[in-house]
């Protein structure tokens, strides 16, 4: 991906987010196989360096054969072009214009304007895939082809996205669709979901969604160090998208549309229901299992972040993101157990103010200091300073 | 009243202009409470240091787009040329000057601006061009004081936040290209809802890619010969 952008002259992180969709034949999928995952695709953004890039691409005078996996433009509105990968969006020469009815195959990039939009569908069309492009985007199709993947035949693609916005849905089909979509900021992985957008223009402007009615999710796997986040924070962070829900570059959740989800008023406790009360009682933190009265929507760990996924099953194998796999109720066990292991100075939830214990330089020796841990007794001082100060006089 | 002689020559504050006179006669507590209620002197955007590569003027109007998403910083005749592409389309002007004249006659850009053509364009400027070509009425500060200039990219400004077309920041801020490109992909998705230009609906969503079931329509094949 460093290479897709090189005509932008600027350094690109090569993967930001990876995004993953979770559909029924990915439970327990674990970090480490995202993490693993997320490597190949940076090493496959390696390979992908103009020089590499340009070496590759099909010459365009070579027929593709029929049974291979291509786009074909089923409909589109004002200028799109077409040229091959390597060639400069800005340079006068080598784009085309494109008509309904012609073939993308992989090595071509696609740019559109303003008011232009164009659908693309799969042919041949198992899975039934189709894409819309949106306007004002640049967006390039390096990988495109049926190959034999761990679970199977698939229909393996991978785009770029430079700039601009992409849609796309996936239906089910007899061979498996894997499809990435990569931008700078983010790369969204799926193997069955429908409809969902991504859209990338800059850094601090991008996101994904999937609609209302969409079908399986996505996981947004987040390169800190290649967001600029990496302040002693763990490489990866993970957010799960659901149908409704989109992430952004801040990794939040941008819209929640899930029905049980309200906003709780922990300080109003006469307005609170018993449900409510429970969660708060069982799971003070709040930062645990969302979905009351037994409807687990999603469970996270302690630092807030996506655990599981997959609400219909309740006895399904699952993921948390420390890369382990358990049952849904082994999930939730481990992590009331973590809250009650919890040591004193758990901040969560207190703002860090008043309770546990701070580190204080006690003493400073020849240039080296010595850092001990004391326990603030708040009482003991506020007696000690007033005994300094001697006793109050009253001034009336 | 020196600090008020800077300001009315400044470009930027052409609104506050009239008040010159009557602060310079009012007595000297008009004059402080111009004072509090003055908006910081901002300091004007200059030329930008890097020199494009391509030469943006000799390149066609897609090619240009394309350029816009790279380009660290967009000067006034770009940001003009972009405008008008987004108004109409395309861009039928050689000059910049032609463009200038065809922003200010609609309305979408003012001359009191005074904007220079090589100097880097403002956040604030764009907001206003694009409010005016997406046809946004805008809040009440926009109305009662950006009307006759007070603020008036200002507020044009807080009215794409608002509506989430922008990132926030601040409207004297210098205009990116990545940040004009999404927010012209906003304003012609925002310009198609409302239909200020004739465009054939391709969508892809649940409202038109659903069938009774909610299962995914994916389109047949063309059955014309394909090009390659």
């Amino acid at each position: 991906m460093v290479g897709a952008y090189k005509h932008l002259d600027v350094e690109m992180p090569v993967i930001g987010t990876v995004c993953r969709d979770i559909g029924s034949e990915l439970e327990g999928v674990s970090m480490n196989a995202c993490k693993r995952n997320l490597v190949v695709a940076m090493a496959t953004s390696f390979l992908m360096s103009g020089a590499v890039r340009a070496a590759d691409a099909p010459a365009t005078s070579t027929p593709a054969p029929k049974d291979a996996l291509r786009y074909q433009v089923v409909e589109m509105s004002g200028k799109v072009r077409v040229a091959e990968i390597g060639v400069d969006p800005k340079a006068p020469t080598g784009w085309r214009d494109i008509k309904v009815g012609e073939f993308l195959i992989a090595g071509q990039q696609v740019n559109t304007g303003l008011r232009a939009r164009a659908k693309l569908v799969a042919v041949p069309s198992n899975p039934p895939t189709v894409m819309l492009i949106e306007p004002l985007t640049s967006v390039q199709i390096s990988d495109l082809e049926f190959r034999k993947g761990a679970q199977g035949d698939e229909a393996y693609s991978r785009l770029q996205i430079g700039y601009g916005a992409v849609r796309a849905g996936v239906a089910e089909g007899s061979t498996r669709s894997n499809m990435e979509i990569a931008t700078p900021g983010a790369t969204l992985s799926k193997q069955g979901t429908d409809i969902f957008r991504i859209h990338y223009y800059s850094q601090n402007d991008w996101g994904m969604s999937l609609s209302d009615k969409g079908r399986g999710l996505i996981q947004a796997i987040q390169n800190r160090q290649a967001a600029g986040l990496n302040r002693g924070l763990p490489g990866f962070q993970s957010r799960f998208v659901r149908p409704g829900q989109s992430v952004n570059q801040e990794m939040l959740r941008t819209i929640e549309t899930e029905v049980f989800n309200r906003f709780v008023n922990v300080n109003d406790l006469y307005g609170l229901t018993t449900g409510e009360i429970k969660l708060i009682s069982l799971w003070g933190t709040g930062l645990n299992i969302r979905g009351l009265e037994g409807n687990i929507i999603e469970l996270r760990d302690v630092t807030g972040r996506d655990g599981i996924i997959n609400p219909e099953k309740q006895g399904a194998i699952v993921g948390v993101n420390n890369g382990t796999t358990l049952q849904l109720q082994q999930a939730i066990d481990r992590i009331k157990l973590n809250q009650r292991r919890q040591p004193r100075g758990n901040s969560a939830g207190d703002f860090g103010i008043g309770q546990g214990t701070v580190p204080v330089n006690v003493f400073h020796s020849a240039g080296k200091a010595v850092q001990t841990m004391a326990t603030i007794n708040h009482a003991a001082q506020k007696s000690a300073w007033m005994k300094a100060k001697g006793p109050v006089i009253n001034r009336k | 009243m020196v600090l008020l002689r800077i300001l009315g020559r400044c470009s930027r504050f052409y609104g506050v202009t009239p008040f010159q006179n009557t602060i310079a006669k009012g007595g000297r507590s008009s004059r402080l409470v111009l004072l509090a209620c003055i908006l910081p002197i901002l300091g004007c955007l200059g030329p930008r240091k890097e020199v494009p590569a391509e030469d943006p003027a000799s390149m066609s109007d897609p090619a240009f787009q394309a350029y816009l998403a790279e380009a660290p910083y967009v000067t006034v005749e770009e940001a003009y040329r972009a405008m008008l592409i987004l108004a109409d389309g395309e861009d039928t002007c050689k000059t910049h000057e032609e463009r200038q004249e065809k922003l200010e006659s609609r309305g979408i850009a003012r001359a009191a601006w005074k904007l220079k053509p090589e100097n880097v364009i403002d956040a604030g400027s764009v907001s206003y061009m694009v409010m005016k070509i997406c046809q946004m009425r805008g809040g009440i500060n926009s109305t009662l004081f950006g009307s006759w200039g007070l603020g008036d990219r200002r507020y044009a400004m807080r009215e794409l936040v608002y509506r989430k077309m922008l990132e926030d920041s601040a409207d004297y801020q210098a205009m990116t290209g990545d940040r004009l490109i999404g927010l012209m992909a906003r304003a012609d998705d925002l310009m198609e809802k409302k239909g200020l230009y004739e465009s054939t609906k391709i969508d892809l969503s649940d409202e038109t890619d659903r069938d009774a079931s909610g299962e995914l329509i994916v389109p047949a094949s063309p059955t014309t010969a394909p090009t390659e």
